[in-house]
């Protein structure tokens, strides 16, 4: 215990990782100012003890559609109690930090809520919420930083240190995460497949599934690579409806993994090692990515570490402790000062540097880091999640995904690749994987007389392609549910996925398609232009018949650039031989499409 | 070992104390029982022995010893953690005061800061550490007192599915819908400044200084500073090799028309 009853709890909730990682750097921080801290998933920590505590950070991430993460659900779900009194967090100060994506419609909602919620229970707030935004050209410390400078002197001034008692300074080293043991026991490294077969497969314990097919779907001459990778479910007893995501976790390529140790002298690649947490609540990696049995440096770097992700500046900030090298220290520690802001953008952020280019870079500083701290200094890989684009009634027993390979160039001469999307479209057909499936956000209606509208221009169409089939898989009775497909891609010939499906079905009058080819002519053609030719027929499906509409998708000005083709539909003038039909104005549209999003009728899931 | 060892400002403070001995591997049991007796005479208010190994299992009350005594038997092996203090500081009392013996190369005083301690010396010849724990103790009377509602003692509160809960969609309102304008998520990247590296020898540094535009230089694959060798951290603004990887001073590299023609 640092001093007596000088206590500061942190409690996070994580999808991929992100959240946990920041709430153990506020752990830390929290040590210098000489808390006794504890760092706690909101699930683990026992809610009835919430009104006893004097200081909690929260960092809640928001997920999918405007969700909280899994690790906080039930925590969540407590204090949404009705029977909660409002006095009940009257001894709380506290602060919420956010982390979200803006490119969402409800961005941050999970932060924004929880804060509300406390309030209402009574807790005092430190500061206003921080809302750290992936959007922001410096990603979430843009927000998270300054926002934490202002939180330590408030929270000292309202928990002062006693007389002749300083913070530590801000270069003293916190105690690693884990601690790092050297083994020499050979035991199998073979990833542990489960003797019976649990129905429940999940982040915990993944189903190693076999792939059966991974093609790619776009032409030779497109400029894009784009996969339609099949995973075969076999005997797992998986199952998935349309609007389900499915996560899989990504490894470092060989040559990436050589790269690594040649700035890590330090570390020897066949070396076994075996991790124990340092603190009581700390958790360590999951046991199929690394055994608490032990695993080779070799397997951590191709497994856990993360080291093609861009650094953020607490990395810069722990490098510059272990550095002896003047030069390289002066500026390690320049890119972490308030001046020098700008620099650390276009360094690392603007074009896009991974940590292993800045490792090469300090490459002096980098042998210097002790084994140990290799675990605060790398994030761990993060699992990520595809809308599944198969439908198990027309493809039973599999699971396909349409991956487009992430490649792109900035200034740096080597283009940037995705990790996960280039090691997906490397993938031998034969080859077993981990993955698990995880409930979709979208909900479609239940009532079969509802039209469907789908917009999903690209790999947007995914869930859609998903559903469709779903819809479509037995032959037609007569009636069945009216589905309206908006598409959009760069050519006809070069990137219309599912095309055969898709105007099979149109012929068979199944289907009203309706497809933008945005460079097949001088004028850029897109899904909403066609939704603009389209406005009598649209305001008609969404007032009279009262249709749901999905947008899916990549690309940042679509879904607003959708919306207003909606909104542009209802306000068209339809004379349909009613008397009272003025056309709506501006405010009549917002309202309605505001009261279709409440409803549900209005969803998106777009992604950036 | 003997009470001579011990720095006199610890000894002044035996008199009427709870006195904590700790001792570990290696120590004879003989040798820690002998100075314990011989510690009577100082009359302290209580003795406790304990191996360090057992320390952190006994589990003693917190606030409970004015004077800690560790690792001071031959041979002096334990060394003393961060986790190890940490459990000693909860143990002792306030303006108590811990003495002990540090052979390792550990950073004891570091190690000592951070777990709270204040008035920290360290004796190198004999490697003899002292230090006191503040003089306050917090906490105890800013506690406030009301009953905590019963809802949240429930045991089986977590799992109770019939509860009913509040509409969470009703503690957002209009401003809570509003998104970060497009703009402001933008760091300028072209007003950012350009940088001189630190020896500068081709006039970037004075032209800078002097405020004047800078006309990019094209041709020349040379490097004018010497650092085009290192990585882009360590690289002029004009430096042609921008975007490569870092390479060993002399070795010739290929430059593309791309990056000859910047401008362009």
């Amino acid at each position: 215990m640092m001093i007596f009853e000088r206590n500061l709890l942190v409690l996070y909730g994580s999808q991929t990782g992100t959240a946990q990682d920041l709430a153990e750097r506020i752990g830390r921080e929290a040590l210098r100012f000489r808390f006794n801290v504890k760092v706690l998933e909101m699930d683990d920590f026992e809610v009835q003890l919430l009104p006893d505590q004097y200081i909690v950070i929260f960092v809640c991430s928001t997920t999918g559609q405007g969700e909280e993460p899994d690790n906080m659900k039930k925590f969540w779900r407590f204090l949404l109690r009705r029977d909660l009194p409002q006095n009940s967090l009257l001894a709380m100060n506290f602060g919420v930090l956010g982390l979200g994506d803006s490119s969402y419609q409800k961005f941050n909602f999970a932060a924004k809520k929880l804060h509300k919620r406390l309030l209402q229970l009574g807790a005092k707030p430190i500061l206003d919420p921080a809302l750290g935004d992936d959007q922001h050209d410096m990603g979430l410390d843009a927000a998270i930083n300054p926002w934490l400078e202002n939180l330590w002197p408030m929270i000292l001034q309202m928990f002062p240190l006693p007389e002749g008692i300083q913070p530590l300074s801000p270069d003293f080293l916190p105690p690693a995460k884990y601690s790092v043991t050297k083994i020499d026991s050979v035991t199998s490294t073979a990833h542990q497949s489960p003797t019976s077969h649990p129905p429940y497969y999940s982040a915990k314990n993944p189903y190693n599934v076999e792939v059966s097919q991974n093609v790619r779907v776009t032409s030779a001459e497109h400029f894009q690579d784009v996969r339609l990778i099949t995973f075969d479910l076999n005997d797992s007893g998986i199952t998935y409806s349309p609007g389900d995501v499915v996560l899989v976790q990504p490894t470092n390529s060989d040559d990436k993994v050589d790269m690594l140790f040649q700035v890590f002298p330090q570390l020897a690649k066949h070396q076994r090692l075996s991790l124990s947490s340092n603190k009581v609540e700390t958790k360590l990696p999951p046991d199929w990515i690394l055994p608490a049995a032990g695993f080779t440096t070799e397997e951590c770097a191709r497994r856990y570490w993360d080291f093609l992700s861009i650094p953020r500046k607490s990395f810069f900030e722990l490098l510059a402790r272990f550095s002896s090298d003047e030069m390289e220290r002066e500026k390690l520690l320049e890119f972490v000062s308030a001046e020098g802001q700008q620099e650390l953008f276009n360094y690392c952020n603007r074009p896009r540097r991974t940590m292993l280019e800045v490792l090469h870079d300090f490459y002096k500083s980098a042998a210097q880091v002790p084994v140990e701290y290799l675990f605060d200094l790398i994030p761990a890989i993060k699992p990520r999640a595809f809308s599944i684009a198969s439908s198990a009634k027309t493809n039973p027993k599999q699971l396909q995904i349409l991956v487009a390979v992430v490649q792109y160039k900035t200034k740096l001469s080597e283009p940037r690749r995705g990790l996960c999307s280039t090691w997906l479209s490397k993938l031998v057909p034969g080859v077993r994987i981990p993955l698990w499936v995880r409930s979709g956000t979208l909900r479609f209606p239940t009532d079969p007389a509802t039209p469907v509208i789908m917009i999903g221009p690209g790999t947007g169409c995914s869930p859609f392609r998903s559903y469709i089939n779903d819809q479509r898989c037995c032959e037609t009775t007569g009636s069945e549910r009216d589905l309206y497909l908006y598409f959009g891609c760069r050519n006809r010939t070069h990137d219309f996925f599912f095309s055969d499906e898709w105007l099979s079905l149109e012929q068979q009058g199944r289907l009203h398609l309706s497809c933008a080819f945005s460079r097949d002519q001088p004028d850029k053609i897109y899904v909403q232009h066609r939704m603009d030719e389209q406005r009598l027929l649209l305001r008609r499906l969404l007032i009279h018949q009262r249709a749901w509409v999905f947008v899916a998708g990549n690309a940042k000005q679509m879904p607003d650039q959708v919306t207003q083709a909606l909104r542009m539909a209802l306000m068209i003038d339809d004379d349909d031989g009613a008397s009272n039909n003025d056309a709506w104005t501006l405010d009549k549209a917002n309202h309605y499409i505001t009261e279709m999003i409440k409803q549900s009728r209005l969803q998106l899931e777009t992604w950036s | 070992m003997s009470i001579s060892i011990i720095p006199p400002e610890v000894v002044s403070r035996l008199k009427d104390a709870t006195v904590l001995i700790l001792w570990g591997p290696g120590s004879s049991p003989e040798d820690v029982q002998k100075f314990s007796q011989e510690l009577s005479s100082q009359q302290c208010n209580r003795v406790v022995v304990e191996h360090f190994e057992r320390l952190v299992v006994s589990g003693h009350p917190k606030s409970t010893f004015s004077v800690v005594l560790s690792n001071l038997f031959e041979p002096h092996t334990t060394s003393h953690s961060f986790d190890l203090l940490s459990e000693v500081i909860r143990i002792m009392k306030p303006s108590g005061i811990v003495c002990g013996k540090e052979l390792s190369d550990l950073k004891i005083s570091a190690n000592l800061k951070l777990a709270g301690f204040c008035n920290i010396t360290v004796d190198s010849s004999n490697s003899i550490f002292c230090a006191q724990t503040p003089n306050f103790e917090v906490g105890s009377s800013s506690k406030l007192s009301f009953a905590k509602p019963s809802v949240w003692t429930l045991s089986d509160a977590l799992v109770d599915d019939q509860v009913e809960l509040i509409n969470e969609d009703d503690l957002l309102d209009e401003s809570d819908l509003i998104k970060p304008d497009a703009e402001s998520l933008r760091v300028c990247g072209t007003t950012g400044k350009r940088k001189a590296c630190k020896d500068c020898s081709c006039g970037l540094a004075e032209e800078l200084g002097a405020g004047q535009a800078v006309k990019t230089t094209t041709t020349s694959a040379t490097s004018s500073c010497g650092s085009c060798y290192l990585g882009d951290a360590f690289r002029c603004a004009s430096c042609p090799y921008l975007g490569m990887p870092a390479f060993k001073p002399g070795e010739k590299i290929q430059l593309s028309e791309r990056q000859l023609n910047p401008d362009l």
